[in-house]
């Protein structure tokens, strides 16, 4: 016994936690691959012949045109608004942030809704729904394209314009080159949720692999070659992500040279950059694009969501709101938990992979929703059988599901897609209280119990209440996975307003709808407030 | 080549500069030496074209590039800048730097250009490499080859020592003036340094608060400085108290603790007397144990060849630094006898 327990202290123990915690958040990665074990080539060979062609085109237009119009949208903006002053400019500096509260799929079917009602043209199609997402996801384009042209150095300007270079040429030749890593990042970024749209693509019935997966597991039953479709599309954003890495590494120094310390700075602002734009073209452009990718859809929600309340669909109503709040809530809580406790493990363990391991487990955001939903459900529908075998066995009586299409599945899959969002806020916060705090609390003589609650919980409180409600927000906006693994008659506001918006009840998804852009504005608040 | 008439500059309002007035001749390389937030930074950045001049004029080859009517930009000015921090692009490798101003010349001739510059700065090897990948000394020869390549007939240079390290900056400095000399530009510089101002330049406008307070050779500034500030900023040395003796029909004399001085005055009708504070640099002494003055040794500074000592007047109790060969060496508290053998009687 005792033998057991100095073996115990020698391991590793924030190792082995962190170890665990990362394998069962990869056991649907490792589900969708074990798929693969068996390839029918019936299916295939008919999914080659009628389908599969138009998935690939479809996902790869979308990507693309996602990407390229989030690129436009952002980099223009973050241009202007960090290089000249205009009318309005401070506003929205943070305002342009705002569209990143709205879901694509309720901009999608809001517009395509006042479109219809004023019988202009049709926007369900491909270069709608490029436009539309393009439209709520250049806000990450733009955030990391506007902190990279800020932190450049001033003098590159002052450099380039006495070897005669013009404003527009700078830009073009010096600053969006320079930008080029981080404007990579936020389009790599954008093009990861438009492959994982499922809502927009299916509102518009277009042919994707989200909406392909779908259409294989629900209407087809074929679940292993829905598993291998996930698969795919995993592939996809997999591509996406080593290209956005590949682009990177060897632009790592860009941002690394310090500007010199400059005491002279007040006569560095004085050069006014003259404009290759007219000022008053900047603010009508800013205006239209917040008007456009935010105004105007919350207004017309606002407006259906008035003309459709009445009294006895507020049961209804309120009842998705203590659904989706309460979900989102305690899904919050146990992915903290969990950040926390990979952080520590990234802090106390001297385990030469333990980083690695951290960052493993934070890869589940780039899984979309949908392939996250078909990798849960089926290590957890086999333990389900697993269970009712042995309970049949033993007391001869189905218990029925135990995990599969239970809260269970639900919440697992959040942990495994939303961890990296929380882990991130938890790391950076650890990583700000230096060891030497530590040491100096055990020199104190207090245990290590109180290094936390005493010293690191104070100091860790903004680090998780910003996780906590980054992860609330993106529980509630979730749709595809929540769609797929929702207990039988549980529904949220994002099912709902969805569901309402397929059978055409516009006036009913709006309440819902608005419901979701209002709370999806408070971490765009968090977020400007971290940018000043 | 550059004139500079009158020069005003305002920032919001609060004058900067202050009635400047300078020129430089073709191939010869000025310095502004001052203080920080004297106005030689805001100085440069108007001769550069990044800023606006109030009052004045700036005049360029025979163009006027800054008056209070004109404005030429900085593109078009064909001034090369070289920075404090250098600002290389950081994406583009020493050749893609030093060529991107000559975006005019065809391809063979920003060629030859490229491969004359990379010689003249020793950068050939490093032609493809990127600027992360230099050294602090290598990175300010890719931005002075960067600033020079398109040619310019002025080449403006704002602290371009000071990123680097202080024990290399004046061999730095001396390849730089020879860089310079050869390629026959004429340099403005812009330092708070004066080793570097006197290693590098033909003339030292030294500024204070916004005016030039003497334009002359490091020579004269050192021997011959026109006005307290310069003598107290330009060298190391010390001031005594003196009082200047001036009789009708006869030479005027400077009385002082240390000994009597030929002054040099206007003649005067009457007797006239006025007390006076007389520079003493540290080379300015020689010992003389039995006709000297005494003085005591408050602190020393070995500095090889030298040392620095700090004395204090034994009868006047003021304080001197006297630069004195190391072989000389006493201890702090012992007793000396210096006198002082002055080539130049400054005093104000």
């Amino acid at each position: 016994m005792a033998i057991i327990i100095s073996k115990w202290r020698e391991l590793d123990r924030w190792f082995f936690i962190g170890a665990l915690i990362s394998v069962l958040l990869a056991l649907p990665v490792l589900a969708i691959l074990l798929s693969y074990s068996s390839l029918s080539a019936d299916l295939w060979g008919h999914l080659v012949d009628t389908t599969l062609a138009e998935y690939l085109t479809n996902s790869v237009l979308l990507t693309l045109g996602v990407g390229f119009g989030s690129m436009l949208l952002g980099v223009t903006l973050a241009w202007c608004v960090t290089q000249y002053s205009f009318w309005g400019r401070g506003v929205f500096e943070w305002a342009l942030l705002l569209p990143l509260a709205m879901p694509a799929y309720i901009m999608a079917y809001t517009y395509t809704g006042m479109f219809d009602q004023f019988g202009w043209f049709d926007s369900r199609s491909l270069i709608g729904a490029i436009t539309f997402m393009s439209l709520v996801l250049y806000p990450y384009v733009y955030i990391l394209a506007k902190t990279a042209f800020s932190s450049q150095q001033r003098t590159y300007q002052d450099a380039a314009a006495s070897l005669g270079v013009t404003h527009a040429q700078y830009f073009f030749k010096i600053a969006l080159p320079i930008a080029r890593p981080a404007v990579f990042t936020g389009m790599a970024l954008a093009m990861m949720e438009a492959l994982a749209d499922y809502g927009t693509v299916a509102y518009f019935g277009i042919s994707t692999f989200t909406t392909g997966i779908f259409r294989t597991w629900f209407g087809m039953g074929e679940m292993q070659l829905a598993s291998q479709l996930a698969g795919a599309l995993a592939l996809f954003v997999l591509l996406v992500l080593s290209l956005e890495k590949y682009s990177r590494k060897n632009m790592r120094f860009y941002q690394t040279q310090t500007p010199a310390k400059d005491n002279t700075i007040n006569t560095y602002t004085n050069t006014e950059a003259t404009p290759f734009i007219s000022p008053l073209l900047m603010s009508v452009g800013c205006f239209s694009v917040l008007a456009i990718a935010f105004i105007i859809p919350v207004l017309q929600l606002c407006v259906w969501a008035w003309d459709y309340i009445d009294i006895s669909m507020m049961d209804e109503y309120l009842t998705l709101v203590s659904n989706s709040f309460l979900l989102a809530f305690s899904t919050s809580l146990l992915i903290i938990v969990l950040a926390l406790l990979l952080s520590y493990a990234q802090r106390f363990s001297t385990h030469p992979h333990v980083s690695g391991l951290t960052q493993f487990a934070a890869l589940g955001y780039a899984i979309p929703g949908t392939v996250l939903a078909i990798g849960v459900l089926q290590p957890l529908g086999w333990l389900d059988e697993q269970i009712n075998v042995v309970w049949v066995f033993l007391f001869d009586e189905y218990i029925g599901l135990v995990f599969s299409g239970t809260f269970v599945a639900l919440i697992f899959a959040y942990c495994v897609r939303f961890l990296s969002v929380a882990l991130h806020n938890t790391q950076n916060g650890l990583e700000r209280i230096k060891p030497n705090v530590d040491d100096a609390v055990l020199s104190l003589g207090l245990g290590r119990y109180r290094i936390f609650s005493r010293i690191h919980l104070p100091l860790l409180k903004k680090s998780i209440l910003a996780a906590g409600i980054l992860v609330f927000v993106d529980v509630l906006k979730e749709l595809p996975a929540t769609l797929i693994l929702r207990p039988f008659n549980f529904n949220t506001l994002a099912v709902k307003a969805f569901e309402y918006a397929t059978d055409e009840r516009l006036l009913a998804a709006a309440l819902p709808s608005v419901t979701i852009v209002l709370v999806g504005i408070i971490p765009v608040i968090l977020l400007t407030r971290a940018m000043k | 080549m550059l004139t500079l008439q009158n020069i005003h500059i305002n920032i919001a309002e609060k004058p900067i500069i202050n009635d400047i007035s300078l020129t430089l001749k073709n191939g010869e390389i000025g310095c502004l030496l001052g203080p920080s937030g004297c106005g030689k930074t805001t100085l440069l950045r108007a001769i550069a074209g990044f800023m606006k001049t109030s009052g004045g004029e700036i005049v360029i080859r025979d163009d006027i590039v800054s008056s209070p009517t004109t404005h030429v930009d900085v593109t078009r000015r064909q001034v090369g800048v070289v920075f404090q921090d250098f600002a290389l692009f950081p994406h583009l490798t020493v050749s893609q730097n030093i060529t991107f101003g000559l975006h005019q010349l065809s391809q063979p001739e920003q060629h030859q250009r490229l491969e004359e510059l990379l010689r003249l700065t020793q950068l050939t090897d490093f032609a493809q490499q990127y600027p992360h990948q230099l050294s602090g000394g290598q990175q300010q020869r890719v931005a002075i080859a960067r600033a020079l390549a398109p040619k310019p007939d002025l080449l403006l240079l704002d602290e371009p020592f000071s990123a680097l390290d202080p024990s290399l900056r004046e061999s730095l400095a001396l390849d730089i003036k020879a860089l310079l000399k050869y390629e026959n530009v004429t340099a403005l510089l812009v330092t708070h340094d004066q080793t570097e101002a006197f290693t590098i330049a033909d003339k030292i406008a030294v500024m204070n608060q916004g005016h030039i307070e003497q334009y002359a050779s490091a020579y004269d500034l050192y021997h011959e400085p026109d006005t307290f500030f310069v003598a107290n900023f330009v060298g190391e040395g010390r001031f005594i108290e003196g009082t200047v003796s001036m009789t009708p029909n006869a030479p005027a004399y400077l009385y002082t603790a240390m000994g009597e001085f030929p002054a040099h005055e206007e003649a005067v009708l009457s007797p006239l007397e006025k007390q006076v504070k007389l520079l003493v640099r540290p080379d300015d002494f020689v010992v003389d144990e039995q006709g000297g003055f005494a003085v005591n040794v408050v602190s020393r500074a070995f500095r090889g060849a030298h040392t620095l000592y700090t004395f204090e007047s034994v009868n006047s109790h003021e304080e001197l630094l006297c630069l004195l060969p190391s072989h000389y060496d006493y201890q702090v508290g012992a007793r000396v006898g210096i006198r002082l053998e002055l080539e130049h009687v400054i005093y104000f």
